[in-house]
């Protein structure tokens, strides 16, 4: 969704986060409003689905609390989604931990949510995303930021701390379980 | 399911389903899928899925998140988080601390100067006019010189007043001892020394 902010559509991350170095506060709503979303719907892919809105919230405030720590040498969505992760693998940590040790199920990552916005019928949802949930994490992680943000290798293999190479066998080894996934009816 | 050998154009498929490619090359993906059967279905793939995790994916409350984040970055900027460091600056309530112990140290320094000053005085009044010169002025300044630095002592003339003039010897003595101790150092000249000289018993 997008959330305009006016003076700030057309300016680049690199220009929003120096105008909000420079004290100006809707700088820093429209780096929110162009990147909340992707890292809901990253979070979503890394299968978070309770206080997504806190997560995306969280995401934000330690990416401005410390973009001294941002290179430059990659995209700011890139790096958000590196922090949103982190964040991710810290709850799946604290929760696992509270639930003494037992293993949380990652393999049911994009179910539960509604508002198909009438675009795809119910069916054709629900067997794309059973064929996404027979994924394994890391599959589901890269194809989900290639096919949904659009990332190329590179953007994506530092979000998930690998290379460009086995990015982009993922990507096609995830490309063949789901078309496999769908022809079988 | 057979694949497209083109692995070029297989690469390039999720990222014209996203709508990201140039438009020459969203041109040159789209003449290859036109011709490629593997690559059409594989894009159809692509297309439905991504309509699927966008649409099934939460929404969050864009202008909430807004408010709650730029409201953390301003108390943030507003009311910085105190770190002690090792090694590194002071924390606030030390700095604090020192500051009041500088300015009892300044009240003690300027006590000390009128105490100073008022035994030069002492003396001067007890001293015969021959010691007076010629080209004596017409008012007893008293210089400054130690312990204010430099900077401040420069033209630091101090002012006394009647009642100080009037202490007895015994008194100023007291104060005196009780100056022994103090080690402090100016730094900074309080406004009251940078008052006008002021007439003294004998001067005229």
């Amino acid at each position: 969704m997008a959330y305009p902010v006016p003076g700030t559509s057309d300016a680049t991350d690199a220009e929003l986060i120096a105008q909000w170095q420079g004290g100006d506060q809707r700088a820093a709503t429209a780096l929110v409003g162009r990147h909340a979303q992707p890292l809901a719907r990253f979070a979503a892919s890394l299968g978070e689905r309770d206080r997504i809105d806190e997560l995306v919230q969280d995401t934000f405030v330690r990416a401005f609390n410390s973009l001294e720590s941002f290179r430059a040498d990659s995209s700011l969505r890139t790096w958000l989604f590196t922090i949103c992760k982190r964040l991710v693998l810290d709850r799946k940590r604290t929760e696992r931990r509270r639930r003494d040790g037992v293993e949380l199920d990652e393999g049911h990552a994009v179910v539960g949510y509604d508002a198909l916005d009438g675009l795809v019928a119910e069916e054709t949802a629900k067997r794309v995303n059973d064929a996404v949930a027979r994924l394994t994490p890391l599959q589901r992680e890269v194809f989900t930021l290639r096919v949904t943000e659009g990332m190329p290798y590179n953007e994506i293999a530092k979000v998930v701390e690998s290379t460009d190479g086995a990015c982009r066998v993922h990507y096609h080894n995830a490309m063949r379980i789901i078309k496999e996934y769908l022809s079988d009816d | 399911m057979t694949e497209c050998l083109n692995e070029e154009m297989r690469d390039l498929l999720p990222l014209l389903a996203h709508g990201s490619l140039e438009a020459a090359e969203a041109e040159r993906v789209r003449m290859h899928s036109a011709g490629c059967a593997e690559c059409a279905a594989e894009l159809a793939v692509l297309e439905t899925s991504r309509l699927v995790l966008r649409a099934s994916a939460p929404r969050v409350d864009v202008a909430a998140i807004a408010a709650a984040v730029g409201q953390s970055a301003a108390g943030a900027s507003a009311a910085p988080v105190l770190r002690v460091e090792r090694g590194g600056a002071k924390p606030v309530a030390a700095v604090a601390r020192r500051s009041v112990w500088r300015s009892r140290q300044l009240l003690a320094a300027a006590a000390s100067l009128l105490i100073v000053a008022s035994l030069s005085l002492r003396l001067l009044d007890r001293t015969p006019s021959s010691n007076e010169g010629p080209s004596a002025p017409d008012t007893a300044t008293v210089i400054a010189t130690d312990p204010a630095p430099p900077a401040a002592a420069a033209g630091s003339e101090l002012s006394v007043g009647d009642a100080l003039v009037d202490l007895t010897s015994d008194d100023l003595s007291a104060l005196l001892t009780e100056l022994e101790g103090f080690d402090g150092k100016i730094t900074i000249e309080p406004a009251a020394m940078r008052q006008p000289v002021v007439d003294t018993p004998g001067s005229r």
